[in-house]
């Protein structure tokens, strides 16, 4: 028995047990912030990690932020950019005779180094990144995907050095987490 | 004399074709139902035995057996109450004999002869064309069976008085409209959080390519804020998807559905109560296999605690679920 379930995973942790170990100037009485938190972060484990395209911070918002008047850009505005570029991707797939890919996330290797030419800047900033944060296969091919996205919202045809830039940012807290561990 | 009633078996999406067989026979009165059926279905003996007697009708003094064919296959849930009760008003002559042939019938029975509503009428319904029957269902569930096919027939009813007055051409009931079930609830709006710019940066770039997203912060950040936000910004469903996540939940859901299980230890925690069912049947015929519990899912098709049954299998008594998604999945 089947059921059709694609789905997207969007996971929220905090960075230690007591949720405090990114604030500035905070000592854990545990101990050294930095092995609390490593601790905490390796009770994930590194193939999962490695699976998850997007990793962020998302640090406290202060109070300065709460007083402000709320944003002017609602979802409204945020799903028109994705949708439209969604359509984009839809449309690079069925092209190359793909219908059943209609997400960058969906799209396998050879498929994904086709669709993501980098141009000279891009590989350049490529190279050096994947030899300074030691990228696994799998992780070089999440940049690609990630910087396609991030050229689909731009509406751009190649994905440029801007791109890459942003994608190996999504990237970062990986390593860091690695490192600590 | 045996009147046979067309139904459905439902097998995760799917809806296999059962025939109800209703025997009126000589011999001390009883009323017995076989064929694998389990406790709801059993119980279904009440019920129809009432709602009959509400209808004006008493259970005739005889031996009275209900087979559910394929006898082999389990039979659950409560929509096997309406084709028993038509089995029975046709054999004892209430309706017309000839009336039931060509339709699919799904429908639980009120012990005042109403026709409650069950789930899985859309995939019965499809199920019930690709076969070349029509459907018989309650009155609540019309619009839903609807959108199978606008050329299938359909008779959605309330009562088995109707149905019994339809029947007889006394008092025919029109073809029920599609309709689509409106969204109930507040929606949220990605407006309502402040600051947090480059989160709500990586949401937009995780929606446009579908990618997984990890966010680190500290309590009371946003971050569940943000995820809950997520079905907001993605795309409305293509028409297949709509299908597929309709079939799922039988019409109870319009949108992408997102699960927001928090502090997850184990499987049950994610699984919404109704999706829970360890068949004890699924078990022992070995089909169960067991891989990591799934986790928080915001998708185009999700499973819905709306719909009664999941693919979550018992696997050897522990705790462990079945996901037919590739890959993704934390502990």
């Amino acid at each position: 028995m089947t059921y059709p379930a694609r789905f997207m995973l969007v996971a929220a942790m905090n960075p230690c047990r007591c949720g405090r170990a990114s604030e500035p100037g905070f000592a854990c009485k545990r101990g050294a912030n930095a092995r609390c938190a490593a601790e905490y972060q390796g009770r994930l484990s590194g193939p999962l990690i490695d699976r998850i395209d997007l990793h962020i911070e998302v640090p406290a918002v202060t109070a300065a932020d709460l007083i402000l008047p709320p944003p002017a850009e609602g979802s409204r505005e945020v799903a028109a950019r994705v949708a439209r570029a969604r359509a984009m991707q839809e449309e690079r797939y069925a092209a190359i005779g793909l219908p059943q890919v209609r997400t960058n996330a969906a799209a396998h290797g050879p498929v994904l180094e086709e669709v993501t030419r980098p141009d000279a800047g891009g590989l350049a900033l490529l190279r050096d990144a994947a030899d300074a944060m030691r990228l696994s296969a799998r992780g070089y091919h999440r940049v690609l995907r990630v910087a396609r996205t991030l050229a689909d919202l731009d509406g751009a045809e190649k994905v440029g050095r801007v791109h890459f830039a942003e994608a190996l940012s999504y990237r970062a807290l990986v390593d860091e987490v690695r490192r600590a561990a | 004399m045996v009147q046979r009633v067309a139904t459905v078996a439902f097998e995760g999406i799917e809806a296999r074709a059962v025939d109800v067989q209703v025997q009126v026979a000589p011999g001390l009165p009883a009323f017995n139902v076989v064929g694998l059926p389990d406790k709801a279905v059993s119980e279904a003996r009440e019920r129809v035995r009432a709602a009959l007697v509400a209808s004006g009708l008493a259970l005739p003094a005889r031996r009275i057996t209900v087979n559910l064919a394929p006898a082999d296959l389990p039979k659950e849930g409560s929509h096997y109450d309406l084709p028993i009760a038509l089995g029975l008003m046709a054999a004892i002559g209430a309706i017309p004999s000839d009336a039931l042939s060509g339709f699919a019938v799904l429908g639980e029975l009120g012990l005042d002869g109403s026709i409650a509503a069950v789930a899985g009428v859309l995939p019965a319904a499809i199920g019930a064309n690709a076969r070349g029957e029509g459907l018989i269902c309650p009155a609540a569930c019309g619009p839903e069976a609807a959108w199978a096919s606008p050329e299938m027939e359909i008779v959605a009813a309330a009562s088995l008085i109707q149905l019994a007055n339809h029947f007889r051409g006394t008092q025919v009931l029109a073809r029920p409209q599609p309709k689509i079930r409106e969204i109930d609830g507040a929606l949220v709006d990605l407006k309502d959080i402040k600051g947090q710019e480059s989160a709500k940066r990586a949401l937009e770039v995780a929606a446009a390519g579908g990618h997984n997203l990890l966010m680190v912060g500290p309590p009371g950040a946003g971050k569940s804020m943000l995820a809950a936000r997520l079905p907001t910004i993605l795309p409305p469903l293509t028409p297949a998807e709509l299908l597929e996540v309709s079939m799922i939940a039988s019409s109870r859901a319009r949108s992408r559905a997102a699960r927001s299980p928090i502090a997850v230890r184990s499987a049950r925690r994610i699984i919404p109560p109704a999706c829970r069912r360890w068949s004890a049947a699924d078990c022992a015929r070995g089909r169960a296999k067991s891989r990591s519990p799934i986790t928080a899912c915001s998708s185009s098709t999700s499973c819905p605690s709306s719909s009664r049954r999941c693919s979550i299998r018992c696997a050897s008594r522990s705790r462990s679920v079945r996901s037919p998604s590739p890959g993704r999945t934390i502990a």
